[in-house]
Protein backbone atom coordinates (compact mmCIF):
# COMPACT_ATOMS: atom_id res chain seq x y z
CA UNK A 1 0.00 0.00 0.00
CA UNK A 2 1.30 3.44 -0.84
CA UNK A 3 0.75 6.60 1.25
CA UNK A 4 -1.18 9.74 0.13
CA UNK A 5 0.84 12.39 -1.61
CA UNK A 6 0.96 15.90 -0.13
CA UNK A 7 -1.04 17.19 -3.11
CA UNK A 8 -3.78 14.68 -2.45
CA UNK A 9 -3.91 15.72 1.20
CA UNK A 10 -4.07 19.43 0.39
CA UNK A 11 -6.84 18.87 -2.14
CA UNK A 12 -8.78 16.73 0.35
CA UNK A 13 -8.37 19.33 3.10
CA UNK A 14 -9.50 22.11 0.74
CA UNK A 15 -12.58 20.20 -0.36
CA UNK A 16 -13.43 19.32 3.20
CA UNK A 17 -12.95 22.96 4.29
CA UNK A 18 -15.26 24.21 1.58
CA UNK A 19 -17.95 21.70 2.54
CA UNK A 20 -17.55 22.52 6.23
CA UNK A 21 -17.65 26.26 5.52
CA UNK A 22 -20.90 25.84 3.63
CA UNK A 23 -22.43 23.79 6.41
CA UNK A 24 -21.38 26.31 9.06
CA UNK A 25 -22.81 29.17 6.96
CA UNK A 26 -26.13 27.40 6.62
CA UNK A 27 -26.21 26.60 10.33
CA UNK A 28 -25.44 30.24 11.23
CA UNK A 29 -28.20 31.56 8.95
CA UNK A 30 -30.63 28.98 10.32
CA UNK A 31 -29.66 29.89 13.87
CA UNK A 32 -30.17 33.59 13.18
CA UNK A 33 -33.54 32.92 11.60
CA UNK A 34 -34.56 30.61 14.44
CA UNK A 35 -33.49 33.18 17.02
CA UNK A 36 -35.39 36.02 15.30
CA UNK A 37 -38.51 33.99 14.59
CA UNK A 38 -38.69 32.65 18.10
CA UNK A 39 -38.12 36.14 19.51
CA UNK A 40 -40.72 37.69 17.26
CA UNK A 41 -43.19 34.94 18.08
CA UNK A 42 -42.70 35.70 21.75
CA UNK A 43 -43.30 39.40 21.21
CA UNK A 44 -46.44 38.75 19.17
CA UNK A 45 -47.78 36.54 21.93
CA UNK A 46 -47.03 39.18 24.55
CA UNK A 47 -48.84 41.85 22.52
CA UNK A 48 -51.73 39.52 21.85
CA UNK A 49 -52.07 38.72 25.54
CA UNK A 50 -52.03 42.36 26.57
CA UNK A 51 -54.16 43.71 23.76
CA UNK A 52 -56.83 41.05 24.04
CA UNK A 53 -57.35 41.56 27.76
CA UNK A 54 -57.33 45.33 27.48
CA UNK A 55 -59.72 45.58 24.55
CA UNK A 56 -62.17 43.14 26.10
CA UNK A 57 -62.34 45.11 29.30
CA UNK A 58 -62.14 48.64 27.87
CA UNK A 59 -64.91 47.84 25.40
CA UNK A 60 -67.28 47.76 28.38
CA UNK A 61 -66.59 51.37 29.21
CA UNK A 62 -67.61 54.64 27.59
CA UNK A 63 -66.17 57.97 26.52
CA UNK A 64 -67.47 59.79 29.58
CA UNK A 65 -66.29 56.96 31.88
CA UNK A 66 -62.70 56.82 30.66
CA UNK A 67 -59.75 59.13 31.13
CA UNK A 68 -56.49 59.07 29.22
CA UNK A 69 -53.69 60.55 31.32
CA UNK A 70 -49.92 61.11 31.37
CA UNK A 71 -49.73 62.02 27.69
CA UNK A 72 -51.76 59.05 26.58
CA UNK A 73 -49.71 56.43 28.40
CA UNK A 74 -52.27 55.51 31.02
CA UNK A 75 -55.95 54.67 30.76
CA UNK A 76 -58.37 54.85 33.67
CA UNK A 77 -61.95 53.74 33.21
CA UNK A 78 -65.06 52.28 34.79
CA UNK A 79 -67.18 49.38 33.57
CA UNK A 80 -70.70 48.40 34.65
CA UNK A 81 -69.28 45.66 36.88
CA UNK A 82 -66.04 47.25 38.07
CA UNK A 83 -67.35 49.49 40.85
CA UNK A 84 -64.02 51.28 41.03
CA UNK A 85 -61.50 52.51 38.50
CA UNK A 86 -59.54 50.07 36.31
CA UNK A 87 -56.14 51.26 35.07
CA UNK A 88 -53.75 50.13 32.35
CA UNK A 89 -50.21 51.42 31.98
CA UNK A 90 -46.64 50.35 31.25
CA UNK A 91 -44.10 50.15 34.02
CA UNK A 92 -40.59 48.67 33.78
CA UNK A 93 -41.41 47.21 30.35
CA UNK A 94 -44.45 45.41 31.72
CA UNK A 95 -48.07 46.04 30.85
CA UNK A 96 -49.85 46.47 34.16
CA UNK A 97 -53.53 46.22 35.00
CA UNK A 98 -54.36 47.87 38.29
CA UNK A 99 -57.69 46.93 39.84
CA UNK A 100 -58.70 47.73 42.46
CA UNK A 101 -56.34 50.60 43.27
CA UNK A 102 -53.07 49.22 44.60
CA UNK A 103 -53.57 45.69 43.26
CA UNK A 104 -51.55 45.14 40.13
CA UNK A 105 -51.29 42.29 37.67
CA UNK A 106 -48.70 41.92 34.93
CA UNK A 107 -50.45 41.22 31.65
CA UNK A 108 -47.49 41.19 29.29
CA UNK A 109 -43.72 41.55 29.31
CA UNK A 110 -41.32 43.32 26.94
CA UNK A 111 -43.82 46.15 26.37
CA UNK A 112 -41.75 49.22 25.60
CA UNK A 113 -44.47 51.69 24.72
CA UNK A 114 -48.21 52.14 24.91
CA UNK A 115 -50.49 54.95 23.86
CA UNK A 116 -54.22 55.53 24.25
CA UNK A 117 -56.34 58.01 22.32
CA UNK A 118 -59.96 58.38 23.34
CA UNK A 119 -62.45 59.87 20.91
CA UNK A 120 -66.18 60.30 21.29
CA UNK A 121 -66.99 56.83 20.03
CA UNK A 122 -63.70 54.94 19.95
CA UNK A 123 -60.60 54.10 21.94
CA UNK A 124 -57.40 53.68 19.97
CA UNK A 125 -54.65 51.58 21.52
CA UNK A 126 -51.13 51.22 20.18
CA UNK A 127 -48.59 48.88 21.78
CA UNK A 128 -44.94 48.36 20.95
CA UNK A 129 -43.08 45.32 22.24
CA UNK A 130 -39.29 45.14 22.05
CA UNK A 131 -36.55 42.84 23.24
CA UNK A 132 -33.00 41.70 22.57
CA UNK A 133 -32.64 38.03 21.74
CA UNK A 134 -30.05 35.59 23.08
CA UNK A 135 -28.17 36.17 19.85
CA UNK A 136 -28.09 39.90 20.70
CA UNK A 137 -30.57 40.86 17.99
CA UNK A 138 -32.89 43.80 18.69
CA UNK A 139 -36.49 43.02 17.80
CA UNK A 140 -39.52 45.30 17.88
CA UNK A 141 -43.10 44.99 16.79
CA UNK A 142 -46.13 47.28 17.08
CA UNK A 143 -49.82 46.63 17.03
CA UNK A 144 -52.81 48.98 17.01
CA UNK A 145 -56.47 48.38 17.65
CA UNK A 146 -59.60 50.47 17.82
CA UNK A 147 -62.30 49.67 20.32
CA UNK A 148 -65.81 51.00 20.12
CA UNK A 149 -67.08 52.28 23.44
CA UNK A 150 -70.13 50.21 24.37
CA UNK A 151 -71.35 52.21 27.35
CA UNK B 1 -6.89 -14.49 7.73
CA UNK B 2 -4.96 -12.04 9.91
CA UNK B 3 -5.92 -9.13 7.58
CA UNK B 4 -9.62 -10.03 7.82
CA UNK B 5 -9.46 -9.95 11.63
CA UNK B 6 -7.87 -6.49 11.50
CA UNK B 7 -10.66 -5.18 9.21
CA UNK B 8 -13.37 -6.50 11.55
CA UNK B 9 -11.79 -4.75 14.56
CA UNK B 10 -12.20 -1.26 12.98
CA UNK B 11 -14.59 0.92 15.04
CA UNK B 12 -17.88 2.06 13.40
CA UNK B 13 -17.47 5.74 14.31
CA UNK B 14 -19.06 6.98 11.09
CA UNK B 15 -22.26 5.14 11.85
CA UNK B 16 -22.39 6.55 15.39
CA UNK B 17 -21.75 10.04 14.07
CA UNK B 18 -24.53 9.62 11.55
CA UNK B 19 -26.96 8.50 14.24
CA UNK B 20 -26.03 11.46 16.43
CA UNK B 21 -26.54 13.97 13.60
CA UNK B 22 -29.84 12.36 12.65
CA UNK B 23 -30.97 12.41 16.29
CA UNK B 24 -30.12 16.11 16.68
CA UNK B 25 -31.90 17.04 13.47
CA UNK B 26 -34.90 14.92 14.44
CA UNK B 27 -35.22 16.67 17.80
CA UNK B 28 -34.98 20.10 16.17
CA UNK B 29 -37.55 19.15 13.55
CA UNK B 30 -39.91 17.79 16.17
CA UNK B 31 -39.58 20.98 18.22
CA UNK B 32 -40.30 23.15 15.20
CA UNK B 33 -43.22 20.98 14.17
CA UNK B 34 -44.69 20.99 17.65
CA UNK B 35 -44.31 24.77 17.94
CA UNK B 36 -45.92 25.25 14.55
CA UNK B 37 -48.86 22.95 15.33
CA UNK B 38 -49.57 24.48 18.74
CA UNK B 39 -49.38 27.99 17.28
CA UNK B 40 -51.79 26.96 14.56
CA UNK B 41 -54.24 25.52 17.09
CA UNK B 42 -53.94 28.60 19.26
CA UNK B 43 -54.55 30.93 16.31
CA UNK B 44 -57.58 28.94 15.19
CA UNK B 45 -59.05 28.98 18.67
CA UNK B 46 -58.40 32.71 18.98
CA UNK B 47 -60.06 33.30 15.63
CA UNK B 48 -63.11 31.27 16.65
CA UNK B 49 -63.27 33.05 19.97
CA UNK B 50 -63.37 36.40 18.13
CA UNK B 51 -66.01 35.14 15.72
CA UNK B 52 -68.13 33.95 18.65
CA UNK B 53 -67.93 37.43 20.16
CA UNK B 54 -69.25 39.09 17.01
CA UNK B 55 -71.96 36.44 16.76
CA UNK B 56 -73.02 37.36 20.29
CA UNK B 57 -73.05 41.02 19.21
CA UNK B 58 -75.26 40.05 16.28
CA UNK B 59 -77.61 38.34 18.74
CA UNK B 60 -77.80 41.46 20.90
CA UNK B 61 -78.49 43.63 17.85
CA UNK B 62 -81.18 41.23 16.71
CA UNK B 63 -82.80 41.44 20.14
CA UNK B 64 -82.60 45.25 20.00
CA UNK B 65 -84.33 45.20 16.66
CA UNK B 66 -87.04 42.85 17.95
CA UNK B 67 -87.60 45.06 20.99
CA UNK B 68 -87.92 48.11 18.76
CA UNK B 69 -90.64 46.31 16.86
CA UNK B 70 -92.36 45.20 20.07
CA UNK B 71 -91.12 46.01 23.55
CA UNK B 72 -93.10 43.01 24.84
CA UNK B 73 -90.95 40.56 22.91
CA UNK B 74 -89.27 37.90 25.05
CA UNK B 75 -87.83 35.56 22.45
CA UNK B 76 -85.31 35.75 19.66
CA UNK B 77 -84.98 32.83 17.29
CA UNK B 78 -81.67 30.99 17.26
CA UNK B 79 -79.85 31.86 14.08
CA UNK B 80 -77.07 30.13 12.18
CA UNK B 81 -74.49 32.50 10.79
CA UNK B 82 -71.12 31.80 9.23
CA UNK B 83 -69.25 29.06 11.05
CA UNK B 84 -71.55 29.23 14.07
CA UNK B 85 -74.64 30.94 15.32
CA UNK B 86 -76.22 32.96 18.09
CA UNK B 87 -79.05 32.75 20.57
CA UNK B 88 -80.53 35.53 22.66
CA UNK B 89 -82.95 35.64 25.54
CA UNK B 90 -84.85 38.65 26.84
CA UNK B 91 -85.78 39.07 30.50
CA UNK B 92 -88.19 41.68 31.79
CA UNK B 93 -86.84 43.57 34.78
CA UNK B 94 -88.88 45.15 37.56
CA UNK B 95 -87.74 48.65 36.61
CA UNK B 96 -89.10 48.27 33.09
CA UNK B 97 -85.75 47.59 31.46
CA UNK B 98 -84.93 44.44 29.53
CA UNK B 99 -81.87 42.27 30.00
CA UNK B 100 -80.70 40.64 26.80
CA UNK B 101 -78.33 37.72 27.19
CA UNK B 102 -76.80 36.96 23.83
CA UNK B 103 -74.58 33.96 23.18
CA UNK B 104 -72.38 33.42 20.16
CA UNK B 105 -71.09 29.92 19.58
CA UNK B 106 -69.09 27.82 17.16
CA UNK B 107 -70.13 25.49 15.63
CA UNK B 108 -73.87 26.02 15.32
CA UNK B 109 -74.77 22.65 16.78
CA UNK B 110 -73.51 21.33 20.13
CA UNK B 111 -70.96 20.40 21.29
CA UNK B 112 -69.58 23.94 21.00
CA UNK B 113 -65.89 24.54 20.72
CA UNK B 114 -66.19 28.17 21.88
CA UNK B 115 -68.90 30.37 23.34
CA UNK B 116 -69.07 34.08 24.16
CA UNK B 117 -71.84 35.64 26.22
CA UNK B 118 -72.68 39.30 26.47
CA UNK B 119 -75.35 40.86 28.60
CA UNK B 120 -77.01 44.06 27.50
CA UNK B 121 -79.57 46.08 29.40
CA UNK B 122 -81.99 47.91 27.14
CA UNK B 123 -84.59 50.47 27.96
CA UNK B 124 -87.39 52.29 26.30
CA UNK B 125 -88.04 55.57 28.04
CA UNK B 126 -91.74 56.33 28.35
CA UNK B 127 -90.89 59.86 27.32
CA UNK B 128 -87.87 62.07 26.82
CA UNK B 129 -86.30 63.47 30.01
CA UNK B 130 -87.45 66.79 31.45
CA UNK B 131 -85.81 69.83 29.83
CA UNK B 132 -85.11 67.83 26.69
CA UNK B 133 -86.72 70.57 24.63
CA UNK B 134 -85.68 73.48 26.87
CA UNK B 135 -81.99 73.84 26.10
CA UNK B 136 -79.85 75.56 23.52
CA UNK B 137 -77.25 72.82 23.99
CA UNK B 138 -78.07 69.40 25.38
CA UNK B 139 -75.02 67.14 25.53
CA UNK B 140 -75.02 63.56 26.79
CA UNK B 141 -71.22 63.80 26.95
CA UNK B 142 -68.74 66.61 27.55
CA UNK B 143 -68.96 70.22 26.39
CA UNK B 144 -65.60 71.51 25.17
CA UNK B 145 -65.38 75.20 24.42
CA UNK B 146 -62.28 76.62 22.80
CA UNK B 147 -61.79 80.37 23.31
CA UNK B 148 -64.34 83.08 23.92
CA UNK B 149 -65.60 83.83 20.43
CA UNK B 150 -68.67 81.72 20.98
CA UNK B 151 -72.08 82.79 22.20
CA UNK B 152 -74.81 80.59 23.61
CA UNK B 153 -78.13 82.18 24.33
CA UNK B 154 -80.11 79.60 26.29
CA UNK B 155 -79.67 76.80 28.76
CA UNK B 156 -76.91 74.20 28.63
CA UNK B 157 -77.26 70.66 30.00
CA UNK B 158 -74.37 68.23 29.97
CA UNK B 159 -73.62 64.79 31.42
CA UNK B 160 -69.82 64.77 31.50
CA UNK B 161 -67.62 67.81 31.97
CA UNK B 162 -67.66 71.37 30.67
CA UNK B 163 -64.79 73.75 29.93
CA UNK B 164 -64.17 76.52 32.43
CA UNK B 165 -64.76 79.40 30.02
CA UNK B 166 -68.54 79.48 30.29
CA UNK B 167 -68.82 83.26 30.49
CA UNK B 168 -70.61 83.59 27.16
CA UNK B 169 -73.42 81.25 28.06
CA UNK B 170 -76.49 83.34 28.71
CA UNK B 171 -78.61 80.78 30.50
CA UNK B 172 -78.46 78.16 33.20
CA UNK B 173 -75.74 75.53 33.09
CA UNK B 174 -76.79 72.16 34.48
CA UNK B 175 -74.66 69.11 35.09
CA UNK B 176 -76.91 66.06 34.89
CA UNK B 177 -75.24 62.64 34.46
CA UNK B 178 -78.67 61.04 33.95
CA UNK B 179 -79.03 62.56 30.48
CA UNK B 180 -76.58 59.99 29.16
CA UNK B 181 -77.19 58.05 27.02
CA UNK B 182 -79.00 60.61 24.91
CA UNK B 183 -82.72 59.84 24.72
CA UNK B 184 -83.10 57.99 21.49
CA UNK B 185 -85.83 59.43 19.28
CA UNK B 186 -87.47 56.93 16.97
CA UNK B 187 -85.51 57.06 13.76
CA UNK B 188 -88.17 55.02 11.99
CA UNK B 189 -90.75 57.70 12.64
CA UNK B 190 -88.39 60.51 11.77
CA UNK B 191 -87.35 58.76 8.54
CA UNK B 192 -90.97 58.35 7.54
CA UNK B 193 -91.74 62.00 8.16
CA UNK B 194 -88.67 63.19 6.26
CA UNK B 195 -89.44 60.88 3.33
CA UNK B 196 -92.99 62.22 3.21
CA UNK B 197 -91.55 65.73 3.01
CA UNK B 198 -88.92 64.73 0.44
CA UNK B 199 -86.27 65.74 2.97
CA UNK B 200 -84.67 62.31 3.36
CA UNK B 201 -80.96 61.97 2.48
CA UNK B 202 -79.32 58.60 2.20
CA UNK B 203 -75.55 58.18 2.43
CA UNK B 204 -75.07 59.25 -1.20
CA UNK B 205 -76.96 62.53 -0.78
CA UNK B 206 -75.53 64.02 2.37
CA UNK B 207 -74.67 67.37 0.82
CA UNK B 208 -78.24 68.41 0.28
CA UNK B 209 -79.97 70.33 -1.06
CA UNK B 210 -81.51 71.27 2.27
CA UNK B 211 -84.52 73.48 2.98
CA UNK B 212 -83.80 77.14 3.68
CA UNK B 213 -86.53 77.58 6.26
CA UNK B 214 -87.44 75.74 9.43
CA UNK B 215 -91.06 75.34 8.46
CA UNK B 216 -92.47 72.73 6.16
CA UNK B 217 -95.96 74.11 6.80
CA UNK B 218 -95.79 77.10 9.06
CA UNK B 219 -99.56 77.57 9.34
CA UNK B 220 -99.91 73.98 10.60
CA UNK B 221 -96.78 74.28 12.73
CA UNK B 222 -94.98 71.43 10.96
CA UNK B 223 -91.19 71.67 10.65
CA UNK B 224 -89.02 70.31 7.88
CA UNK B 225 -87.55 67.05 9.22
CA UNK B 226 -84.25 66.53 7.43
CA UNK B 227 -82.96 62.99 8.00
CA UNK B 228 -79.35 62.18 7.07
CA UNK B 229 -77.98 58.65 7.04
CA UNK B 230 -74.49 59.95 7.68
CA UNK B 231 -72.53 63.05 8.64
CA UNK B 232 -73.92 66.51 8.43
CA UNK B 233 -71.41 68.83 6.76
CA UNK B 234 -72.56 72.33 5.98
CA UNK B 235 -69.38 73.54 4.29
CA UNK B 236 -70.31 75.85 1.47
CA UNK B 237 -73.88 76.32 2.64
CA UNK B 238 -75.17 79.75 3.64
CA UNK B 239 -78.68 79.23 4.93
CA UNK B 240 -80.42 76.01 5.86
CA UNK B 241 -83.48 75.28 7.93
CA UNK B 242 -85.35 72.44 9.56
CA UNK B 243 -84.98 69.77 12.21
CA UNK B 244 -81.77 67.98 11.22
CA UNK B 245 -81.60 64.37 12.40
CA UNK B 246 -78.09 63.08 11.88
CA UNK B 247 -77.15 59.42 11.65
CA UNK B 248 -78.81 56.05 11.32
CA UNK B 249 -78.24 53.09 13.55
CA UNK B 250 -74.55 53.87 13.64
CA UNK B 251 -73.28 56.96 15.40
CA UNK B 252 -72.14 59.68 13.05
CA UNK B 253 -70.55 63.00 13.70
CA UNK B 254 -72.03 66.32 12.79
CA UNK B 255 -69.17 68.53 11.67
CA UNK B 256 -70.18 72.07 10.90
CA UNK B 257 -67.78 74.66 9.56
CA UNK B 258 -67.89 77.89 7.63
CA UNK B 259 -70.20 80.84 7.51
CA UNK B 260 -73.58 79.22 7.84
CA UNK B 261 -76.94 80.15 9.32
CA UNK B 262 -79.07 77.27 10.58
CA UNK B 263 -82.70 78.08 11.20
CA UNK B 264 -83.64 75.08 13.28
CA UNK B 265 -82.31 72.31 15.48
CA UNK B 266 -79.79 69.51 15.15
CA UNK B 267 -80.04 66.08 16.77
CA UNK B 268 -77.09 63.71 16.62
CA UNK B 269 -76.33 60.58 18.63
CA UNK B 270 -72.69 61.21 17.84
CA UNK B 271 -70.36 64.13 18.41
CA UNK B 272 -71.27 67.72 17.61
CA UNK B 273 -68.32 69.78 16.49
CA UNK B 274 -68.21 73.33 15.28
CA UNK B 275 -65.01 74.29 13.52
CA UNK B 276 -65.91 77.96 13.29
CA UNK B 277 -62.48 79.44 12.65
CA UNK B 278 -62.78 83.10 11.64
CA UNK B 279 -66.19 82.56 10.14
CA UNK B 280 -69.50 82.57 11.87
CA UNK B 281 -71.93 79.78 12.43
CA UNK B 282 -75.31 80.74 13.77
CA UNK B 283 -77.74 78.13 14.94
CA UNK B 284 -81.13 79.46 15.81
CA UNK B 285 -82.95 76.61 17.50
CA UNK B 286 -80.90 74.17 19.57
CA UNK B 287 -78.59 71.20 19.56
CA UNK B 288 -78.70 67.67 21.01
CA UNK B 289 -75.38 65.83 21.03
CA UNK B 290 -75.07 62.15 21.92
CA UNK B 291 -71.42 61.84 22.82
CA UNK B 292 -70.22 65.42 23.25
CA UNK B 293 -70.12 68.93 21.88
CA UNK B 294 -67.04 70.88 20.84
CA UNK B 295 -67.18 74.55 19.93
CA UNK B 296 -64.23 76.19 18.18
CA UNK B 297 -64.15 79.80 17.03
CA UNK B 298 -67.15 81.95 16.20
CA UNK B 299 -70.08 79.78 17.13
CA UNK B 300 -73.46 81.05 18.11
CA UNK B 301 -76.35 78.93 19.35
CA UNK B 302 -79.61 80.67 20.19
CA UNK B 303 -82.44 78.76 21.78
CA UNK B 304 -85.68 79.11 19.84
CA UNK B 305 -88.73 78.04 21.84
CA UNK B 306 -91.17 78.08 18.90
CA UNK B 307 -89.00 75.70 16.88
CA UNK B 308 -88.56 73.43 19.90
CA UNK B 309 -92.27 73.37 20.56
CA UNK B 310 -92.94 72.45 16.94
CA UNK B 311 -90.51 69.51 17.21
CA UNK B 312 -92.09 68.40 20.47
CA UNK B 313 -95.51 68.57 18.84
CA UNK B 314 -94.41 66.01 16.28
CA UNK B 315 -94.92 63.48 19.08
CA UNK B 316 -91.91 61.37 18.21
CA UNK B 317 -91.66 58.18 20.28
CA UNK B 318 -88.54 57.21 22.11
CA UNK B 319 -86.62 54.23 20.75
CA UNK B 320 -85.35 51.24 22.67
CA UNK B 321 -81.69 51.87 23.44
CA UNK B 322 -78.77 50.23 25.15
CA UNK B 323 -78.06 51.51 28.63
CA UNK B 324 -75.47 48.97 29.77
CA UNK B 325 -73.23 46.48 27.96
CA UNK B 326 -71.31 43.74 29.71
CA UNK B 327 -68.96 41.00 28.58
CA UNK B 328 -69.81 38.27 31.08
CA UNK B 329 -66.56 36.38 30.70
CA UNK B 330 -63.88 38.14 32.67
CA UNK B 331 -60.63 37.93 30.71
CA UNK B 332 -58.65 37.64 33.97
Amino acid sequence: MRAFTIIELIVAVLIFSLILGGIIGIVLVADKSWDSTLGMLGLVQEIRLGMDGMTREARQSGFSQATVIIGGERLDFFTPSSGSVVSYYVQSNQLIREYPAGTTKVLANHISQISFVSTASMLQIQITASKTTIGNRALSISSAQQVKWRN
Amino acid sequence: MEELKQDMNKKGSALVMCFMVITVFSIMSAAMFSSSVSENVFTKRYSEFTQAFWLAEAGANKALNELRISYATTTVADTAMGAGGYSASITNNADGTRTVTATGFIPYLAPFRVQRVIQVIMNKLPMVPPNFYNSALYSAGNVNIDGNAYDIDGNVIYAGTISSNTGNINGTITHDPTVTPLASLSFNQLRDISKGQDNYHDSSQLNGPFPSTFWYDESAGIPNVVFLEGNLDLNGKTLVGGFFVVGGEVIYDAVLSGNVAVKGCIYTRGNFTINGGGNALNIEGGVWAGTGATLHGHAKIDYHSTYMQAIQNLGIDTDVQTVSWLDTQNPY
